[in-house]
């Protein structure tokens, strides 16, 4: 397995009236080739302006995004430009995200265009390729983009997308503006393109249960770091991290539902302020483990599986070999 | 564009768009073919002085204080109206959407000194301001126009400014990054013909008020003394005001049926461009 795009130590930050707001602190992440990695996090945790910053769409402060092993911080738009083909994005509302005064055919093939790939005809005959390979017919070509629906845009961006023949494609919540039942069809799209195609993914979200269909990774973060990941899709099952936790019992389920035991309120109150993050575990503040060491000391991202790393003080490993948290303690709370 | 065909059926929707376009047109064909189809000098003393319109005369709309004959000052004024109205608003639309599109795009430090410049030519009255620079560069058609632009080009500055800072925030733009598409070709492909719906909706506008900024200066005789005026055949008629009203009133019957027309243009283009508002 080979990597196509690792994060080391990245740091993104936005100038802001009261100082810098450190948006993505020390992030690192690896995505491999022909997988996804899927980002989870609530709003305001980061995740975007990652995506962004993988993009050359945010400066990045410090660290470093490798794309097969090239240095991209610190290149110029102009040197990034040899790069972009590789590396594209699927954005999160297909109601922005394509140009309303331009037909669809010139949508998709912009991007030859822009890279001087293949003759006019060429160009034309792959925008009905791909046309055909995202589910749209070759009439919606000559049409425009108010005349199509959610799904059907989002289609679109992703045979815009996949223009350039990338090798990774950056998907920043491609399906929280669309429709439950648009979803489904949208995923199950990307899935069969990475099955036909090869692509990687860096699948964001904010919905553990989109994401459990298609990763075969998961970062979570919370307030600009990565509390938890794992390549095991078993981890999610029981997540150790009490983060995790509470997203996964947040996830409305049709078993709780039946059984009469619909997720309490695990999660309480609101993610705090970028610009003053707690001291200590960033979790802290509103974690029902919480002790007086994650209030003084940051936990660091540590191995609790073979295929799992926390950032947590209280996960112990069980006797089981599993990540567990201390729940005789929450008992008695 | 997007639906050209369903653009243009909106536009007929407007009532007042219909009747300002067909008064526009006149307007227009009569500066154009006027002087062919009716070849007197407007500065020729055609009649007796102060003659009053009636047809089959030497001047059918009349003659002024000196003889000249009205209908040809007005077919004349026409011309220098429209050609200080078009290329002043002209040339403030190119320096306004520049400015704009630069200040709006790069944002930071080149917004803040464009802004500040554009504020510096706002903050001077208008009229002022041409009064001034016509003053100090003698007045010809040329320097008119020039005048009016210099002081109009900030409100397109502004206008452009504002709608470069919205789109430049849209993921479509974005994406145009992501592709490695170079900044000028963002500028010039993607971002300016989503904004030049409000751009030409201002321009109507602009003409109209350059018209009557010239016909202003004119009736001060700070016009080209070269070309017959609408303003300044105002200015001429100024003095018989009370015994020759004619000679006021028609030209300024003709600047408002101009301004009048644009203005309505200028909305049943604002209403049919932007459909959605």
């Amino acid at each position: 397995m080979t990597t196509i795009l690792s994060c080391r130590d990245l740091v993104v930050e936005y100038p802001t009236a009261d100082g810098p707001l450190r948006a993505v602190d020390r992030v690192s992440l690896d995505v491999e080739r022909g997988q996804t990695l899927a980002l989870v996090g609530e709003s305001g945790c980061g995740k975007s302006t990652l995506a962004r910053a993988i993009m050359g769409l945010a400066s990045v402060k410090s660290g470093s995004i490798k794309l097969e092993g090239e240095e991209l911080t610190g290149l110029s738009q102009r040197e990034l430009r040899k790069y972009r083909p590789a590396i594209q994005m699927v954005f999160q509302n297909p109601y922005g995200s394509l140009n309303p005064r331009l037909s669809v055919g010139r949508i998709i093939e912009e991007p030859m265009m822009v890279q001087n790939i293949g003759t006019q005809a060429e160009r034309r005959k792959r925008v009905l390729d791909l046309l055909d390979r995202v589910g749209l017919t070759s009439e919606a070509a000559g049409q425009y983009p108010h005349q199509f629906s959610g799904g059907q845009r989002q289609r679109i961006a992703i045979a815009r997308a996949l223009a350039l023949n990338p090798k990774l494609i950056v998907c920043d919540e491609p399906v929280s503006a669309l429709d439950v039942s648009v979803q489904a069809q949208v995923l199950n799209l990307l899935v069969e393109l990475q099955r036909d195609l090869g692509v990687s993914y860096l699948f964001i979200s904010h919905d553990l249960a989109v994401v459990r269909h298609i990763a075969h990774a998961t970062a979570v973060m919370y307030l600009g770091r990565i509390a938890a990941r794992s390549n095991s899709r078993d981890f999610w099952k029981s997540p150790a991290h009490p983060y995790v936790r509470a997203l996964k019992d947040a996830t409305p389920s049709m078993a709780a539902i039946r059984d009469g035991t619909p997720g309490q309120p695990i999660l309480e109150g609101e993610i705090p302020s970028a610009l003053n993050p707690p001291a200590g575990c960033r979790f802290s503040t509103r974690c029902r483990y919480v002790v007086d060491v994650c209030r003084q000391t940051e936990p660091h991202l540590r191995q609790v599986t073979d295929q799992s790393w926390v950032a947590c003080h209280r996960v112990s490993v069980g006797a089981n070999g599993a990540a567990v948290l201390p729940e005789s303690e929450l008992i008695a709370d | 564009m997007i639906a050209r065909s369903s653009f243009i059926q909106r536009y007929f929707q407007s009532r007042t768009g219909v009747i300002g376009l067909i008064i526009l047109t006149l307007i227009i064909v009569m500066a154009i073919f006027g002087p062919t189809l009716y070849p007197v000098d407007p500065w020729d003393m055609v009649s007796r002085p102060l003659q009053w319109p009636s047809f089959g005369a030497e001047a059918p709309l009349g003659s002024d204080v000196l003889g000249r004959d009205v209908l040809s000052g007005l077919i004349n004024g026409a011309r220098v109206s429209l050609i200080i109205g078009i290329s002043a608003t002209a040339a403030a639309v190119a320096i306004g959407v520049t400015v704009g599109a630069v200040a709006g795009y790069f944002r930071g430090l080149t917004d803040d000194a464009l802004m500040r410049i554009t504020e510096v030519f706002q903050t001077i009255p208008n009229f002022l301001f041409v009064i001034v620079l016509v003053a100090v560069f003698r007045p010809s058609v040329f320097t008119i126009s020039a005048a009016i632009a210099v002081v109009s080009w900030p409100a397109v500055a502004r206008l452009v400014r504002g709608e470069f800072l919205s789109l430049r925030q849209r993921a479509f733009v974005e994406s145009c990054v992501t592709i490695g598409m170079s900044t000028p070709r963002i500028i010039f492909t993607q971002i300016l013909p989503n904004c030049i719906a409000p751009v030409i909706v201002t321009s109507s506008i602009m003409i109209a008020t350059a018209i009557l900024v010239e016909a202003g200066l004119s009736f001060l005789g700070l016009g080209d003394p070269n070309v017959m005026s609408w303003g300044a055949m105002i200015g001429f008629g100024r003095q018989s005001l009370r015994t020759s009203w004619y000679l006021t009133l028609i030209p300024g019957v003709a600047i408002q049926l101009t301004v009048l027309s644009i203005s309505f243009v200028g909305e049943a283009l604002n209403d049919s461009l932007n459909p959605r508002l």
